[in-house]
């Protein structure tokens, strides 16, 4: 029956009686007040004809044959809707057994004999509309609970004296608590994320004492886990006279919301098909970093074309061109990750970003490089990465690009004028070729192409035993004779003759090219020392310079103890020379490493002294046995009596210190004397040789010895001995 | 049949006392129940009498039955029912006297129950020829 109908008909009364007359009289009462009946004799018909007939409310005489009242009424009551169906008991007047018994089993109510007939007929209408207020009344809770329930809201009342709070099952869902738990608004703050306690805490302390309302979105951490926004709104009630009760409130759960709107979010800022970042976001990214003050250096801007991009996209068709890009951007985000680092030196990639511009254009931004040497090397890693072949449309498909280069600050200071700029830099591809890159000023491109080249052939020239060692003799101030050599690295280059050092060591050290050339270095430095000695003449130590960079490597005294070891030399063969700003970094692990170096009894000398951070402090912390005094000082020496003033002062605090002391760049007699007479140690300089290949020095090592000696018998140590 | 219609015209409970010809039934109970008439119903009043007459004689045979056995829960119960029957016919002193039974029922110690379910029997042979009576003045 629908709704309609239901309320149309009359309200249906089950009566039950064993007594005759008294159903009787009962039905004629009720139908008078336009009541529908149905009577049953005892207990059990009782129940069968409220399951057949379902009526709206039962009157019960208590003594009953097989069931009474009583029985029935508790039997009514355990029905599913006989729990809220009104029954009317009726009992003997001054049957108080009775009337509490019929209150034991549920009774709505009772009524005692002997009967007003009409009086009861009244009392039945007044109990059915008792009942339908109360069951609308239960409608409309559960309409409310199930409006609460779709719209993800339940609310709660905090009672102020009591502390205590209540919160509908839809609030307790919300937060994750069990159902019909009591927790009070301490306890429920504690299922709030850590970082939005104090917040929320505020506001209700606020509302509470400012009576004024409020809103917050907080986190809740629930029980298993996860993580919901909520948007919490509460308000204070009050008393009759103003004094705050408690506080009424609602949450809701708007964590699809949140979610829907960081999806847009992250639509508007990336690129749907590929989902790098777009254009947009990729120019806030660029002005931050421009902006930023741990931008060091420069910035380069990275402008990646496609070549032909559009005869791919008529032979593949819309689908399999749009895999293409996916792929193509993948292979560039696994490209820059790898190769950002490498050109960086570090492996903090946040430094450099991949954007999609649209179409087959992507942009790059390299930030905190020094040369834009990197950022061409950067480039041809991105060309070099396409050469294998992507996959689309179940095809092998062979891509090439062109990357226009752009630099700050030189080409710009603006995200717009250097993405412009590293576009037009291949907009003539037709000039420019495919496949390459370009930088925007013309300049740049030739100095970054240069040093590039330079840096290839530097690898290759180290690679192929191109390089050699040469040594510069060092002697003893008063007797002239050879004390030592200092090792020094020249590169004979096939076009350009020798390289000079001061350009190709920084090169060395911006490529990670150092550590391999400290490592042939030393190697060399060890075979050759073997080879002389083999040869039969006493040579002295060579000393060999080693860069800050090497110092931070973990392994450098094994390298070094192994090279003496593969040449089975002593630590009397080799010794070290280190510029002042190795000492002023890192102080522990150089302090640890100099130790074990001084321990296996090696000799450190500090190079270019007087020129750099000089603190006199760590000369007595670091276990260094010599001070190499710098050219400049000892050029200035013999033209004014003054300037000679420091290098006597460097000899006399050396002396002090018990610290040998080696004069470089020594080019006159003039100087010569003026340093043996002030106590200089040690000589070295044009004066007294050169830095010449090994074969040269030989000869020299000859004359020192007194030695018969035939000096073509000596072979070069060119190789190094296998690592 | 009219309002007030029954032997001696006495509408209210009889009285007993010296006048051993008082009326079993007080008509204006019946009467009373002519405010749940139904127009156009078969009169209430009948039907009502018509039930009575029918159910009771059982009613008093278990009575009857249950002394013999002296089943008390047996009595117990058509004392009951009667009393609720007779009151609705308006035979007051028969309601009484059921109801008398009831309490000595009851009773750890009623004694002997006999006079009394005599004294039922009786009162109802006069209530029944009074109701009958009084349909058969309205049948002729």
């Amino acid at each position: 029956m629908s709704r309609a109908e239901e309320a149309e008909r009359p309200p249906l009364v089950l009566v039950a009686d064993d007594e005759a007359t008294t159903r009787l009289l009962l039905r004629s009462a009720l139908e008078r007040e336009g009541f529908a009946v149905v009577e049953a004799a005892d207990g059990e018909e009782a129940l069968s004809q409220f399951d057949a007939a379902r009526p709206d409310l039962a009157v019960l005489d208590v003594v009953m044959p097989r069931m009474d009242g009583f029985e029935a009424c508790a039997a009514l009551r355990g029905r599913p809707d006989g729990e809220l169906t009104p029954i009317l008991m009726l009992t003997g007047l001054d049957d108080l057994e009775s009337i509490r018994r019929a209150y034991g089993a549920g009774a709505t109510d009772f009524a005692t004999k002997p009967f007003n007939w009409v009086v009861l007929g009244h009392r039945v209408r007044y109990m059915l509309r008792a009942q339908s207020t109360l069951a609308e009344l239960r409608r409309s809770q559960a309409r409310l609970a199930a409006a609460q329930r779709i719209a993800r809201l339940g609310h709660w009342e905090w009672d102020r004296r009591g502390d205590r709070v209540v919160w509908s099952r839809e609030a307790g869902e919300i937060f994750g608590m069990a159902p019909g738990c009591e927790v009070t608004l301490d306890a429920q703050l504690e299922l709030v994320h850590a970082a939005d306690r104090e917040a929320l805490q505020r506001c209700r302390t606020d509302a509470v004492r400012r009576q004024v309302p409020y809103g917050l979105d907080v986190r809740v951490v629930r029980p298993d886990g996860s993580l919901r926004f909520l948007h919490e709104q509460g308000e204070v009630f009050a008393g009759p006279d103003g004094e705050v009760l408690g506080l009424n409130g609602t949450v809701q759960d708007i964590t699809e919301r949140m979610e829907t709107e960081s999806r847009i979010r992250f639509l508007a800022q990336h690129d749907a098909l590929t989902h790098l970042p777009n254009r947009t976001a990729f120019r806030d990214w660029v002005a931050a970093a421009l902006r930023s003050r741990r931008l060091q250096g420069r910035l380069a801007v990275l402008f990646v074309d496609v070549d032909h991009f559009k005869r791919f996209n008529d032979a593949l068709g819309h689908a399999a061109c749009d895999q293409l890009l996916r792929e193509l951007a993948d292979r560039l985000r696994a490209c820059l990750k790898v190769s950002a680092s490498g050109v960086l030196g570090s492996e903090d990639d946040g430094q450099a970003t991949l954007a999609r511009a649209g179409g087959d254009e992507f942009l790059v931004a390299v930030g905190g490089i020094e040369e834009a040497s990197e950022a061409a090397k950067l480039s041809q890693a991105i060309l070099d990465c396409l050469r294998e072949p992507l996959l689309a449309g179940g095809r092998e498909l062979f891509l090439t690009a062109s990357v226009g280069i752009s630099v700050f600050p030189e080409d710009g200071a603006d995200p717009d004028t250097l993405i412009t700029k590293a576009a037009s830099a291949i907009s003539h591809s037709g000039e420019v070729g495919t496949g390459v890159y370009r930088f925007f000023d013309s300049a740049t491109h030739a100095t970054a192409l240069g040093r590039v080249t330079l840096e290839g052939q530097l690898r290759r020239a180290l690679d192929r035993d191109e390089l050699r060692l040469h040594y510069q003799p060092k002697v003893d101030a008063r007797s002239r004779e050879i004390v030592g050599l200092e090792a020094l690295v020249r590169w004979p280059h096939p076009e350009r003759g020798m390289v000079p050092p001061l350009e190709f060591i920084p090169l060395a050290e911006e490529s990670g090219l150092v550590e391999a050339l400290g490592d042939w270095v030393l190697r060399t430095a060890c075979g050759q020392v073997r080879a002389w000695r083999d040869a039969g003449f006493e040579a002295p130590a060579v000393a060999v310079n080693l860069s800050a960079r090497e110092f931070q490597q973990a392994n450098l005294v094994e390298k070094i103890d192994r090279a003496l070891r593969e040449a089975g030399l002593g630590a009397d063969a080799i010794e070290i020379e280190i510029t002042e700003s190795v000492l002023m970094g890192q102080n522990t692990r150089v302090l640890q490493t100099l130790g074990a170096l001084k321990d296996r009894g090696l000799l450190i000398a500090v190079d270019d002294f007087g020129t750099g951070y000089s603190s006199l402090a760590y000369l007595r912390r670091f276990p260094i046995d010599c001070l190499k005094i710098d050219r400049a000082f000892v050029r200035d020496v013999s033209a004014n009596p003054d300037d000679g003033a420091i290098v006597g002062a460097i000899l006399a605090l050396a002396r002090g210190l018990k610290l040998k002391t080696v004069a470089e760049g020594v080019e006159t007699e003039e100087q010569a004397d003026f340093l043996g007479g002030r106590g200089c140690d040690v000589l070295q300089g044009f004066l007294f040789g050169r830095p010449v290949a090994a074969a040269d020095v030989a000869p020299l090592l000859a004359a020192r010895k007194d030695d018969h000696f035939d000096a073509t018998g000596v072979y070069e140590v060119t190789a190094a001995f296998p690592a | 049949m009219e309002p007030g219609a029954g032997a001696g015209g006495l509408g209210r409970g009889g009285e007993e006392v010296g006048r051993p010809e008082a009326a079993a039934v007080d008509w204006s109970v019946l009467d009373e129940l002519l405010v749940l008439q139904a127009p156009g119903a078969p009169d209430i009043r009948e039907r009502v009498i018509a039930l009575f007459l029918q159910h009771t004689p059982a009613q008093i045979r278990e009575l009857r039955e249950g002394l013999g056995r002296n089943d008390h829960p047996v009595m117990l119960r058509a004392a009951h029912t009667m009393k609720s029957s007779s009151a609705n016919v308006g035979a007051i002193r028969l309601a009484e006297l059921c109801r008398d039974l009831e309490s000595r029922l009851r009773e750890e110690d009623g004694g002997d129950v006999r006079p009394l379910v005599e004294a039922i029997e009786t009162e109802y042979n006069r209530v029944e020829r009074e109701l009958e009576a009084c349909l058969e003045g309205v049948a002729g």
